[in-house]
């Protein structure tokens, strides 16, 4: 006779879970990567990834293990673009030389390209704080940081976009 | 938090953490002063509070899932080798999803369900079916034991679910029969057996209606026990007037029956 089970066969829902943490990881993704064409192979490439170590999961903290999957994809895919020369698209191009005025619907523009002028690194902390609502020590183990670099890169992104934002240093990029 | 505790000192991460709402209510309190008499340090933690609120704002509306996402879910194939249980578990969580999709997606908050009412009241249906319908000697069951095979395809078909019906014979149990029978409004199945000296034991097998997963627990009416879980998609229950050891014997088998379990979770 085996011994009585201890099981939570809610753990094992792995596909359901999954899908109630699709709207955090889409929002993570847009933040991360500033726009909408990149931010969409993020996720399924994110959630591709997850679905192939289905067998091997076991019931570990699901959303944390996906944030720290994007992170480092997020991470591989800013590596591989380095790599390569930049061209900037043509409707990319035709925004930025536009002189539009700095009004209201365009604030939350200017947020997010400032949050893209940051390192990736600070990026990902602030973004796990300020989004996700993860403590500090959750952040560290996310990243797999130690907590005190999770506080220094915490603390230079805020001065850094803080600074972006009050400087209007984005403007410059508009062709006067 | 490497955060020192200090009175009088308050340190940046000491900062960070109140805008982030990560401090203890004392500690609040003490940078909550500190920030009365330091301007700088107030200007920057009100810069950083109007960050947060601002991202919160400028990905608000991302969060929602889109229905190609679902896809992406359905589309990756179950590795083969799976147990049962993952193919169940998948299939109810995309029928689920497909549920949700029809409610516009508004559901990125799970409401907590009253358990206990719920489990109760299964637990209770159990004992009332057993009871209801152990002592009848002739019509306790539609179907007879020679037709084990039409049994558990007919009572499968009213649960969405193909099962077999376990063998207790090494408890010393022969399968009765099995009847159909309402649970929680619902159809569920209920299985009989009996021992050499009359003893009976059902085993109910309902749908679950929104209950979280439980291991198997027990639950005693005087002299009749019920062994009960919630497994995804379906609660079971285990009832008779067995002293325990027994009881926890037929339960046993009958949880091994009904689900392979991953070594970890044993």
């Amino acid at each position: 006779m085996r011994p009585p089970p201890l099981a939570h066969p809610a753990l094992l829902m792995m596909r359901e879970q999954l899908a109630q943490h699709m709207p955090s990881l889409r929002r993570y993704a847009r933040a991360l990567t500033g726009n909408a064409p990149d931010a969409d192979d993020l996720f399924q490439d994110c959630v591709e990834r997850a679905l192939a170590h289905e067998q091997s999961w076991r019931g570990q903290n699901l959303k944390a293990w996906l944030f720290t999957l994007m992170t480092n994809q997020h991470r591989n895919l800013l590596r591989n673009r380095r790599a390569r020369p930049q061209t900037a698209p043509m409707e990319d191009a035709g925004e930025i030389a536009d002189p539009a005025p700095v009004a209201d619907p365009l604030e939350q523009d200017r947020l997010v390209r400032a949050l893209n002028l940051i390192s990736e690194e600070g990026r990902a902390v602030l973004l796990l704080v300020a989004l996700e609502g993860y403590s500090y020590a959750e952040v560290a183990r996310i990243l797999d940081i130690p907590l005190g670099t999770v506080m220094s890169r915490l603390s230079r992104a805020r001065r850094n976009l803080g600074e972006i934002l009050s400087g209007d240093n984005i403007l410059p990029l508009r062709v006067r | 938090m490497t955060m020192n505790h200090d009175q009088k000192h308050i340190s940046e991460d000491d900062l960070h953490a109140y805008v982030d709402g990560q401090l203890d209510d004392q500690r609040r309190g003490e940078v909550k002063a500190f920030l009365e008499t330091h301007p700088e340090a107030a200007a920057d933690v009100a810069d950083w509070q109007a960050q947060n609120e601002a991202l919160r704002n400028a990905f608000a509306s991302e969060t929602s899932l889109r229905p190609e996402d679902l896809t992406l879910l359905s589309a990756a194939p179950v590795v083969s080798r799976t147990p049962w249980w993952r193919n169940v578990a998948a299939a109810v969580a995309l029928l689920l999803l497909g549920g949700m999709a029809g409610y516009g997606l508004h559901w990125s908050i799970t409401p907590v369900p009253a358990e206990r009412p719920l489990l109760a009241a299964f637990t209770d249906e159990a004992a009332d079916a057993y009871l209801t319908y152990v002592s009848e000697e002739r019509h306790a069951v539609e179907v007879g034991p020679d037709e084990t095979e039409h049994l558990s395809s007919w009572l499968g078909k009213r649960l969405d679910w193909e099962f077999v019906i376990p063998d207790l014979s090494e408890e010393g149990f022969q399968l009765v029969g099995g009847r159909l029978l309402p649970i929680n409004s619902q159809p569920g199945a209920m299985l009989l057996f009996e021992d050499a000296t009359g003893q009976r034991v059902s085993v109910i097998i309902a749908r679950n209606n929104g209950m979280s997963d439980t291991a198997w627990q027990l639950a005693r009416h005087e002299d009749l026990g019920t062994y009960y879980w919630i497994d995804g998609p379906r609660s079971y229950a285990i009832s008779g007037r067995l002293p325990d050891p027994e009881l926890r014997a037929v339960t046993s088998r009958v949880y091994a029956a009904f689900g392979e379990w991953p070594e970890n979770y044993r």
